[in-house]
């Protein structure tokens, strides 16, 4: 098949799905189920989890049947998707204490370097026109409401909601 | 004629400036990122959806329809000159397109990809506007049961359309409906599956999702597997179709474009359903067959004229029913929720100018698209050479500013991160992500209609085959399963998905 099922990866799906599907199974039978007429907020997802369940259980059946994987598609690129995730989180951490210009820059200058072709210069060049042009055309061009100077830069004895934006309300 | 009168308003919304300027701008852009593979419409637009908060709605949408359907034209322009469709609707063009291409002939695969792309495009636009509003008259005929059973044919098509194991797309399914479901129930007011957090008693952000899961996701996909990419393009030029050429298309480009007007309206439908049937198709009973992979000119002709057909038809469940019929016009309804529009029946009656407006700006698209093109090759050219290193950050700003900047929101930010985890996740574990998306979109739809079929029926199940309309659309749903199910079927499915 394309995307042919193989184990042990579909077994893990498999098994992924059923645990996620129990999950919001044991949430969903917290709400009030109702009744067929009357459904209450517990009705579909019961349901859906059911149905997910089930389903991932058919997948790690069907799955434990092929044949064995072999290969590096088991390698996780930890590194890769800390450089990623883990940035972004900054971001938004930081937005409104640094205000968009240094978070962007400090973010992407970390997310560059995600890649393997990165060096410190051209994460450095990549991340400064990038943050410019995101200056130009979000803030001067759009007029998003992001923070410019962030509140914990405040030089003055303000609080955040003072901190200056690019729409003065 | 009425059909006159609207057109009438159509124009008059779709040539102020300032449309024109959008129309531009959306099929500029979209262009660009078909160019680029690594980025996709889904995304692009995903992207700029905070962004049309502050236009108006017609506006809104006729930039990002531009970036759809100017997708797959620019895809089509790095499947043929170096074999990396930046689409996925391209992906049946690089199979004769790129062996034109190696053959001295790029210049003439890419004529015919726009001219085939054009008239498609206009067809299809004109097949919008005739048959959308009578199918909008027949909607009003719906009840719950049938809406109920229209989006189970619309998660069921996209199921058995997806790439890879029906199994896997199934799970997909349910697990975006769930994750819809997440936030306060709109009739009982309770709390579901939020955690106990404020910021989730809305729901999970679209955007995050979206975002995180087509964005994030694949961009650490994209870096797990980087390399340097050797561009090695062949020198365009020499753009004429002789004569020959000009006969072979002719009937290629009508059957791509009525094979992709009709499968464009079916729910899961779209560029990339009738890309491939298109080129199986054409395969199947073209006279010149042998040539086929090694640069038979109808092998773009037939694709790129579906592509565009379908991308461009598969607005009609969207704007009419108010129904997604692929995660692109899922993306669509929520740029049109964002600004406090409910699609449905009722958008042709009560915002002519709104459908209209998209309407013929679409045609308008088209052109523009058909002049962009061919003279700025050079240019996307070029842009092939930007190594993704280079890009990968921006695209990681544009969609931390654009997701922040819906709910000025740092929790949706977070909640991006996460999906980004979870959709590399997915990938990891060949699980695809489209009909999550549009499972999310369709969950609590879903869900009120059926509440609203039981409620009338008093909690009688058999409402939903005793109403004719919604019987005959299950009965297609089953049809559908089992077709796809039948062993020598899934062989041509995988076959078709092999290449």
């Amino acid at each position: 098949m394309a995307g042919d099922l193989a184990r042990p990866r579909d077994v893990i799906g498999g098994l992924a799905t059923v645990a996620v599907g129990i999950g919001f199974l044991t949430m969903g039978t917290d709400l009030d189920f109702g009744t067929a007429r009357q459904m209450g907020p517990g009705y579909f997802p019961v349901v859906l989890s059911v149905f997910l369940i089930i389903l991932g259980l058919a997948l790690v059946i069907v799955a434990w049947r092929r044949p064995l994987e072999e290969g590096t598609a088991g390698s996780i690129p930890w590194r890769t998707i800390a450089l990623i995730v883990l940035p972004t989180v900054f971001f938004g951490v930081t937005l409104r204490g640094l205000g968009l210009p240094i978070t962007l820059f400090l973010t992407l200058l970390a997310v560059a370097l995600a890649s393997r072709y990165a060096s410190i210069k051209s994460a450095f060049t990549i991340s400064a026109i990038v943050t410019a042009f995101c200056y130009l055309v979000f803030i001067a061009g759009l007029n998003l409401n992001l923070p410019v100077i962030g509140s914990w830069l405040q030089l003055s004895d303000r609080s955040s909601a003072d901190a200056p934006t690019a729409t003065s309300n | 004629m009425e059909l006159l009168d609207n057109l009438a308003i159509g124009f008059a919304t779709a040539f102020t400036l300032g449309n024109i300027l959008y129309c531009f701008i959306g099929v500029l852009l979209g262009t660009m990122v078909g160019v680029l593979p690594g980025l996709g419409p889904i995304a692009t637009i995903a992207m700029l959806l905070p962004l049309t908060f502050s236009l108006p709605p017609v506006s809104a949408l006729i930039m990002l329809s531009g970036i759809y359907y100017g997708a797959q034209y620019g895809g089509s322009t790095t499947a043929i000159l170096v074999n990396l469709p930046g689409e996925s609707g391209s992906v049946v063009t690089a199979l004769d397109g790129y062996q034109m291409a190696r053959k001295g002939r790029a210049g003439q695969a890419l004529a015919t990809a726009a001219m085939g792309s054009f008239f498609a495009g206009s067809i299809a636009t004109l097949v919008i506007a005739l048959a959308a509003p009578p199918l909008a008259e027949l909607a009003l005929q719906f009840g719950p049961a049938d809406y109920f059973s229209l989006m189970v044919l619309g998660l069921v098509a996209a199921v058995a359309l997806a790439s890879g194991s029906l199994l896997k797309a199934f799970i997909m399914v349910f697990l975006g409906l769930i994750l819809g479901l997440a936030g306060t129930d709109v009739e009982t007011g309770a709390q579901r599956f939020t955690f106990g957090l404020p910021q989730l008693s809305d729901g999970v952000n679209f955007v995050a999702l979206s975002m995180g899961v087509f964005g994030l996701g694949e961009i650490i996909r994209n870096l797990e597997h980087e390399h340097s990419r050797d561009v090695g393009v062949k020198r365009v030029s020499g753009l004429m179709l002789s004569r020959d050429d000009f006969r072979r298309i002719i009937a290629p480009v009508l059957r791509g474009t009525a094979l992709g007007t009709v499968l464009g309206i079916l729910p899961g439908g779209g560029a990339v359903l009738s890309s491939f049937a298109a080129y199986t198709i054409e395969k199947k009973i073209s006279k010149n067959r042998q040539e086929f992979g090694k640069g038979a000119i109808e092998g773009v002709a037939a694709p790129e004229a579906a592509n565009n057909a379908g991308a461009q038809t598969s607005f009609i469940p969207m704007l009419t029913l108010g129904i997604p019929s692929n995660p692109v016009m899922a993306l669509m309804i929520g740029a049109l929720i964002i600004q406090g529009i409910t699609p449905g029946p009722n958008v042709v009656t009560d915002d002519p100018s709104l459908f209209w407006g998209l309407i013929v700006s679409m045609w308008l698209g088209n052109f523009l698209l058909i002049l962009l093109n061919l003279p700025l090759i050079g240019i996307w050219v070029k842009m092939l050479t930007i190594p993704y290193n280079y890009l990968f950050p921006a695209i990681i700003a544009f969609t931390a500013i654009g997701v922040y900047s819906v709910n000025s929101n740092t929790f949706d930010v977070y909640a991006m991160a996460l999906f980004g985890v979870v959709g590399y996740a997915l990938v990891k574990l060949d699980f695809e992500p489209a009909p999550l998306l549009l499972g999310f979109v369709l969950g609590p739809m879903l869900e009120e209609f059926l509440r609203r079929a039981m409620l009338m029926s008093r909690g009688d199940f058999s409402v939903f085959v005793t109403e004719p309309i919604s019987a005959v659309l299950l009965l297609v749903s089953a049809g559908l399963l089992v077709l796809v199910l039948l062993p020598s079927i899934r062989a041509k499915r995988e076959e078709a998905f092999q290449e």
